[in-house]
Formats: C-alpha cells, sequence, structure tokens
C-alpha cells in the first residue's frame, strides 16, 4: 500500500470503516510511516477530546404522541384500520372474484365520451313526437265534438212539447194501463192544488223516464237545483242510496225526507239504466209530465183582472228539469208561484243555466204577477218582458219573442229601456229590421 | 434471542401497517436526530419541531420508500434538508449571533445550547468541557459542521453522507478532518488537554443509543 492510499484511508481507519484486511494494511503501514501516525495520532485526539459532543439529547415527553397518532392514522388509511401485527397469510386471498383495481394517479386524464347520435336522428325523433301530439290533440277533439254533437241530437230527439192539460190527461190514461201502482200514494196536501189531485201519480217506469229526462236535460256543472221547477210530487222517490249524492247534485228534501229531488248524471244513468231492462219505451212516443210548467200556472190561474192582452205562459216544454222531488207544501209553492219576485230570481236562474225556454216563462208570469200586483209594477213588468224577449230570442223562438215584444210595446209604452233592450234581442232575428226602432210604438 | 430487527425490516414492517414496528424505529432514531438538529440549529424548540416534521414526512412516505438506501440515511436527508431550509429563514432574520454576548453579561448562546441536560454524572471535567466544545463546534463552517455531527454523533458512513450532502466521499473526508482539526485547536486554545479528556470513554464506542 503505498503512502497515499494509506493516508487517504487513516480517517476510515479512525472510524472503523474498513474491514478488518484493509485495515491491516493501513495499521501495517502507519507504523512504518511517521507522517501517518502523527495523522492518525491528532485524528485520535481530536475524536477524543470531542467525545462529549457524541452525548444524546432527548426531546421533550410528549415529543412521539403526535408521531405515532399520524403513523397509526396513515396505517388505518393504507389498510383500511387493520393495523397492528402483520399475520402473513400463506398463498392468495382473492374475495369473491373481486380483481383489485389499479389507480394509476399519473396517468393521463382521458374523458370518456359517449358516442354522439347523428343530429338527424335528434331531428326525427322530434319531429315524430310533435306528429304524434298534433294526432292525438286533434282525434281527441274530433271525438268530444262528435260526442257533444250527439249529446244534443238526443236532446232534441227526446224534446217534447205537449200542453199543460193535455199533459195531465194522458197521464192520468196512462197510469192505470201502464202499471198498478203498487203502494197507494201518501195523500196529498192538495187543499190549494186541485190539478194534482186530478193527476195522479206517474206509474214507475214513467218516472224513471222522467228522471232520467230531467237530469240529461238539466244544466251541467251541477249548478241548477234552483233552476228546477219545483214540482210537488206525491210518490216516494227511488232510495237515496240508488240516486247517489255524488254527480253535483244535491237532494232537496220535503215532506218529511219521503221525497228526493234526483239531480245529477249518476242518479240519472242508474234509474235510465233500470228503466231500459224493465222497459224499453216505445219509438216515437213521446212522454211528458206537466212538471215543468210552473207550479204557479196550474195552481193559482191567471186572475180575470189581468187584462186580455196579457198573453198567457207560453206551451209548456219538458225540456225543463223535471223533478223527482218529494212534494212540497202545497201552500208553500202557491206562494212562490204567486211571488213576481221570486220568480223573477228562478227565471234569472234558469236564464243563467241555459234554459232559456223555461227563463222566458217564468218571466212572462212575473210580468203578468207585477201587473196585476196591488200597486203595479209597470218597470218591472216592462223589464220581466223585455227578458222574455231576450231569452226567447236566445232559443231561437223569434216569431215568440216577437210577439212579446209587441206586447211590452203595447202594455208598456213608455218603458223604452225595456223596449230597446227588447230590440236589440232581436236583431239577430232572421229577417230582422236593420233598424232596431222600426216597430211602430 | 431474537436478533434485532434492521431499521429496514421495521419500516416494511409498517409499510405493512405494523405500527408497532414505527415506533421501535422512532425510540430507535429520535434522540440522534433530535441531537443532530439540536448541534446544527443551537435551538432546541426549533430542533424539536423539525424532529418531528421529519418523523412525520416518514410517516407519509413509508409507502412509497423503498429500500435502495439505508433508513437512517433516509431520515438524516429529510432532517438535513429541513435544516438547510430553516437556516435559510433564520438567515433572513435578525438572529442574534451565537457568538455575542447577552445582556448583563450573560454567557453566550453558544455556551448554553449544548450540555443543558447533559447528565451530571458525567463528571464535573466533561460539564466544563461541553461548553467549550460547543463553542468550538458552533465555530466550524456548516458543511464541517454537519459531517461532522453526521459522522461523528449520528454515525453516518462517509459514503452515506455524501449521497447524503450531494457531495463525493472525498469532500466529505476532507471536511471531516478540517472539522475534526479545528475542533481540537479550539479545544487547545481553550485549554483543554488530552488529558483533560482522558476520562471521556472511547471515541469508537457510540453511545446513548436508545
Amino acid at each position: 500500500m503505498t503512502h497515499a492510499e494509506s493516508h487517504d484511508l487513516l480517517l476510515d481507519l479512525a472510524f472503523g470503516e474498513l474491514d478488518a484486511a484493509r485495515a491491516a494494511e493501513v495499521e501495517q503501514h502507519v507504523a512504518g510511516c511517521d507522517e501517518c501516525r502523527r495523522e492518525k495520532a491528532a485524528l485520535d485526539e481530536a475524536r477524543r477530546l470531542s467525545s462529549p459532543l457524541r452525548e444524546l439529547e432527548e426531546p421533550s415527553p410528549g415529543f412521539d404522541e403526535k408521531i405515532l397518532a399520524a403513523a397509526k392514522a396513515q396505517a388505518q388509511l393504507t389498510h383500511g384500520g387493520n393495523i397492528g401485527q402483520v399475520i402473513e397469510v400463506a398463498g392468495s386471498v382473492q374475495p369473491l372474484g373481486l380483481q383489485p383495481s389499479s389507480i394509476d394517479a399519473r396517468a393521463p386524464v382521458s374523458v370518456q365520451r359517449e358516442p354522439r347520435r347523428p343530429r338527424w336522428m335528434l331531428r326525427a325523433v322530434l319531429g315524430g313526437s310533435v306528429a304524434v301530439a298534433a294526432a292525438l290533440a286533434l282525434v281527441m277533439s274530433t271525438t268530444l265534438q262528435d260526442r257533444q254533437a250527439q249529446t244534443q241530437a238526443a236532446a232534441k230527439s227526446f224534446e217534447i212539447k205537449i200542453e199543460p192539460a193535455k199533459l195531465d190527461k194522458d197521464a192520468a190514461a196512462k197510469a192505470p194501463a201502464d202499471q198498478p201502482v203498487p203502494a197507494a200514494p201518501p195523500p196529498v196536501q192538495q187543499k190549494t192544488a186541485e190539478s194534482h189531485a186530478a193527476a195522479p201519480p206517474p206509474p214507475e217506469p214513467a218516472r224513471k223516464k222522467l228522471a232520467k229526462r230531467e237530469v240529461s236535460e238539466a244544466p251541467r256543472g251541477g249548478s241548477g237545483g234552483d233552476s228546477m221547477v219545483e214540482v210537488p210530487m206525491d210518490f216516494e222517490g227511488p232510495p237515496a242510496q240508488s240516486l247517489g249524492a255524488a254527480g253535483g247534485a244535491s237532494a232537496v228534501q220535503s215532506g218529511g225526507g219521503t221525497g228526493r229531488r234526483a239531480q245529477g248524471e249518476l242518479a240519472a244513468n242508474e234509474v235510465a239504466r233500470r228503466d231500459e231492462k224493465q222497459e224499453p219505451p216505445p219509438a216515437g212516443e213521446k212522454r211528458a209530465i206537466a212538471h215543468e210548467v210552473p207550479p204557479a200556472a196550474k195552481l193559482a190561474p191567471m186572475p180575470s183582472s189581468v187584462p186580455a192582452s196579457v198573453p198567457s205562459p207560453p206551451p209548456a216544454t219538458v225540456s225543463a228539469p223535471v223533478a223527482l222531488s218529494a212534494p212540497r207544501p202545497a201552500a208553500k209553492a202557491a206562494a212562490a208561484a204567486q211571488d213576481p219576485g221570486a220568480l223573477e230570481r228562478r227565471a234569472e236562474d234558469a236564464r243563467h243555466a241555459g234554459n232559456y225556454s223555461l227563463a222566458a216563462g217564468l218571466y212572462r208570469r212575473a210580468a203578468a204577477l207585477q201587473a196585476e200586483a196591488a200597486t203595479p209594477n209597470a218597470g218591472a213588468a216592462a223589464w220581466d218582458l223585455a227578458h222574455a224577449v231576450e231569452c226567447l230570442a236566445a232559443e231561437g223562438q223569434f216569431d215568440e219573442a216577437r210577439k212579446v215584444r209587441d206586447e211590452l210595446v203595447r202594455l208598456y209604452p213608455s218603458e223604452d229601456t225595456a223596449f230597446y233592450a227588447a230590440q236589440r234581442a232581436l236583431r239577430e232575428a232572421p229577417n230582422a229590421p236593420p233598424d232596431g226602432d222600426a216597430v211602430k210604438r | 434471542m431474537a436478533q434485532e430487527r434492521t431499521d429496514e425490516e421495521l419500516l416494511a414492517a409498517y409499510q405493512q401497517g405494523d405500527v408497532g414496528a414505527f415506533e421501535l424505529l422512532l425510540r430507535r432514531h429520535r434522540a440522534p436526530l433530535f441531537t443532530f438538529l439540536l448541534r446544527m440549529l443551537g435551538d432546541r424548540e426549533k430542533a424539536e419541531d423539525l424532529a418531528q416534521e421529519t418523523f412525520l414526512r416518514i410517516v407519509k412516505g413509508a409507502q412509497a420508500w423503498e429500500q435502495r438506501a439505508r433508513f437512517q440515511t433516509w431520515l438524516f436527508t429529510i432532517a438535513r434538508n429541513l435544516c438547510v431550509d430553516q437556516s435559510r429563514r433564520d438567515r433572513f432574520r435578525k438572529a442574534d449571533s451565537l457568538d455575542q454576548e447577552g445582556p448583563d453579561d450573560e454567557p453566550a448562546m453558544v455556551d448554553s445550547v449544548p450540555g443543558r441536560e447533559i447528565d451530571p454524572s458525567r463528571g464535573a471535567e466533561s460539564s466544563r468541557m461541553r461548553p467549550v466544545l460547543a463553542k468550538a463546534l458552533a465555530s466550524l463552517p456548516a458543511e464541517q459542521r454537519e459531517v461532522f455531527l453526521l459522522r461523528e454523533q449520528a454515525g453516518v458512513p462517509f459514503k452515506e453522507i455524501a449521497e447524503l450532502t450531494g457531495v463525493n466521499e472525498n469532500t466529505v473526508k476532507s471536511r471531516m478532518r478540517y472539522a475534526l482539526e479545528a475542533l481540537r485547536k479550539a479545544l487547545a486554545a481553550a485549554g483543554v488537554s488530552e488529558e483533560a479528556a482522558a476520562d471521556e470513554p472511547d471515541p469508537g464506542v457510540r453511545l446513548g443509543r436508545a
């Protein structure tokens, strides 16, 4: 070993970093080399002098806590909480065929996009949807229109116009022929209702048909109970259970709750269904019940004091809602029939419900009562007639409307406002004069 | 008797979730590391903070550690880098010099840094020598002090110090020679003779290994 090599290894020798063979070679050289021996002695002296610096210092007592807590947390994070002594297991354990996922955090991010559909496909789908929606709307509207037309046609086919007197006679004649009344109807309070005493109640099938007619012609929407002409009935109506209380109808009870007035389509359908099963009506038969006529027309005939020019009530039509109601007290009905205000309110209700024929009759009756009152109210009577004209015109009965208008002019020539109202209602009438004031007053 | 596990085996065990293995590593290296930092920085609080930070970085990086270098080398590399950063930060502060006299004729900081908690059983001569040694060590250039502490106190071989500091091994040895010569001269100037240090333990025996 050369001096240079030995000099370079003196430090390694001093710190014991040489293997035994190498250390022996260096020591052999040092033993024969004064310079290397002095160098080795200086190193050893410096190390001995600095030996106090090798003493170790201890950190404060809580030094380990934070580090160990971090070490445990990191182990839990890495090994899912299974920390502690590791137990090596021979072989491999693979849970239920699940493949471990490998995630390369440094891998380039690649966004996987779904294959984009061609634009023409989107347009085709959108256009098809719109076309289907339009077709559905068209079919629905056509169906509804057809159904409405059928309903109106059916209603017109059943519309019957019968004189009240004849109606009573027919009913009286048919009653025993159709079906005997199973039970004697309760005595009607007819001290003031002479016509009712003469007209027995219609047989059961007839009553059911009446119910059907009434309800089918009743104004839709469940309002119209007040617009009906309540006719005292001397039979007990169908059970409330069969009629039902739904459908916007309300059962008006009277006479101790034995009678019901059927309203609403559900009840009508039920009655009609039973009617069709039991007795189908003969073709072309026009049945009528004298129920649409305002009871006052029967119960309180026009007094003779009424001027002859006052028109009599128009022919009765069965288009008015017919009540399967229990009889009302005759006195109450008579009182209502004699009250022009009550008649006007009912006429207004009927008009609002679209039952213009009934409304016109009621208005004309109210006008007659206004005229024959102790203190005649010409203005109210004129307006009642004007409203009657409006209702008749709305119903398309222009000839009858003109007659009422002429009557208005004749009886109340000073009631210009009412006249103009009646005249305006007739403007839409065919063959109407261009000038509404063309009528000679 | 079971052979004591090496640092690398303990760290591998901790990689598998054995926290107890890491605790052994901590107990084995906390004092040398703390002492190294204390000698380098001269501040006990800073040394303790940096020592904790060093071990926390070991915890964070344990899973990525590969046994290509000794654990001790990795540990002191982290500590040295933290120490260098701390020294750079301190350089921008108006820190009192280690040699500056304190107010009211208090001893210089360098005199109070080491030996404060040295075992009193070491003897009066050793206690008398420690401030002198500390002052002599503090007077060394940082790179010489670093090499001296890593080799003499932490026991890191020259080859690994070369890796750790990023210089070749011969440079490390040269720095060590200069450091030892400077310490010897400083102690001689302070009146510390070889006889005074005769009762000190043999330099080849490492002390205080936890």
